[in-house]
């Protein structure tokens, strides 16, 4: 098949060509429809930029290897973000149980608060956007990890409600109430920089 | 409801929608392809060196070597001999040389048995030396049948049902002095029932 028929195809259709046919321009062109979504998502999701880029490699690996494990049942986004979704999930449960000690416990009165001031920002000095995107990169981190999944799917990546619920594998209804919580937590972090 | 909540959250997720997305670099395809290549090496070098890797000499030399040991300690094990006596090696038990001859028979009839037997194994030698000429009856002596038939003319006033006895070969002489031991034998038992 010729390039310019292969970009006109759907990506249900660009992986059975690379199913059937082992084509891989086809997969080639997944990889560039889909590398920018995943690394967005990612790195949204584990605030790290070298650790999403291994993780969304490691994706397209996985679609390279068991492309005959999707079937065309699903959505072919479904899929390749259900195993971006995994992996960070991974990654980031991973790196929760190497954290083995908070500094708060550091002090001899339990009470006192050993919380490093964060000086990197200053409410009212804000201009640059690229600060604004750390600030609410690093509120997004903070917000809990099933919250943040979904509300990173539905906000940032503008999925639907069923095609989130496919991918995290939770009803519609819980992914919404989840939703709402983690804009909840979000703004609730971000009322210092958020004017109404 | 769901309206009221989005509302309520609104501004949280305009603030997300506001980020700026984060791309992948322009090496990612040529970073995931070499990844693709080199992991496809290593698959390939990995099952090539399952087999290398059972059979390398660092596992086949101990493997080796033990089945050696197990086999020279079955075979020491089975060559001590058994306490028991196997059944099937046990050769019979021979009687003790003692030619019994019917006590009640006459010289006479022994003489007359011994003709007869000799007659029917004259008969009986000529049908088998048609068949068989040189070699002997499996599991038998190794004397011709000629012998064969002096074995059997010298025991044969012996009742052999149920006995467990040898053949034994005798010369001329020994034949001799057994058949003068029977006569002797009868003499004395006709004598003894005539005093009665």
């Amino acid at each position: 098949m010729e390039d310019k028929k292969l970009n006109e195809l759907s990506d249900e259709d660009l992986i059975l060509e690379f199913q059937q046919n082992n084509n891989i321009a086809a997969y080639e062109i997944l990889v560039k429809r889909y590398k920018n979504p995943l690394v967005n998502y990612v790195f949204r999701f584990l605030g790290d930029y070298e650790l999403c880029l291994d993780i969304v490699q490691e994706t397209m690996i996985k679609v390279y290897r068991y492309k005959d494990s999707y079937s065309s049942i699903a959505k072919f986004s479904t899929w390749i973000y259900t195993i971006a979704g995994n992996l960070a999930r991974t990654e980031y449960q991973r790196r929760k149980r190497k954290k083995h000690f908070s500094i708060n416990a550091f002090g001899e009165n339990k009470d006192e608060d050993y919380e490093i001031p964060d000086e990197s920002y200053m409410p009212d000095q804000i201009t640059d956007s690229g600060i604004k995107d750390k600030i609410i990169q690093d509120a997004l981190t903070k917000v809990s990890e099933s919250y943040r999944e979904v509300v990173i799917l539905r906000d940032i990546q503008g999925l639907s409600y069923e095609e989130i619920s496919d991918i995290t594998g939770i009803a519609i209804g819980t992914v919404k109430s989840r939703i709402n919580r983690g804009r909840a937590q979000l703004q609730e972090l971000l009322k210092d920089i958020y004017n109404d | 409801m769901d309206s009221t909540e989005n509302n309520e959250f609104e501004n949280v997720s305009q603030i997300l929608r506001s980020l700026q997305q984060v791309k992948a670099p322009a090496n990612f395809e040529a970073a995931l392809f070499q990844k693709i290549d080199s992991q496809e090496f290593t698959n390939r070098r990995f099952s090539e060196s399952i087999w290398s890797r059972l059979f390398s000499r660092y596992k086949l030399i101990p493997s080796a070597a033990l089945a050696i040991l197990a086999v020279l300690v079955i075979y020491f094990v089975n060559i001590q001999p058994d306490k028991g006596e196997n059944p099937f090696a046990i050769q019979p038990k021979v009687r003790e040389d003692v030619i019994v001859t019917d006590p009640f028979s006459s010289a006479g009839n022994i003489k007359s048995e011994i003709e007869k037997k000799e007659k029917d194994l004259d008969n009986q030698d000529k049908s088998q030396t048609a068949k068989a000429q040189t070699q002997p009856a499996p599991g038998s002596h190794s004397s011709t049948y000629r012998n064969h038939r002096v074995n059997v003319l010298a025991a044969s006033a012996i009742s052999k049902s149920g006995l467990n006895f040898r053949h034994i070969n005798l010369n001329v002489n020994e034949k001799k002095e057994v058949y003068k031991l029977k006569q002797r034998m009868e003499e004395l038992f006709n004598d003894n029932s005539s005093l009665k």
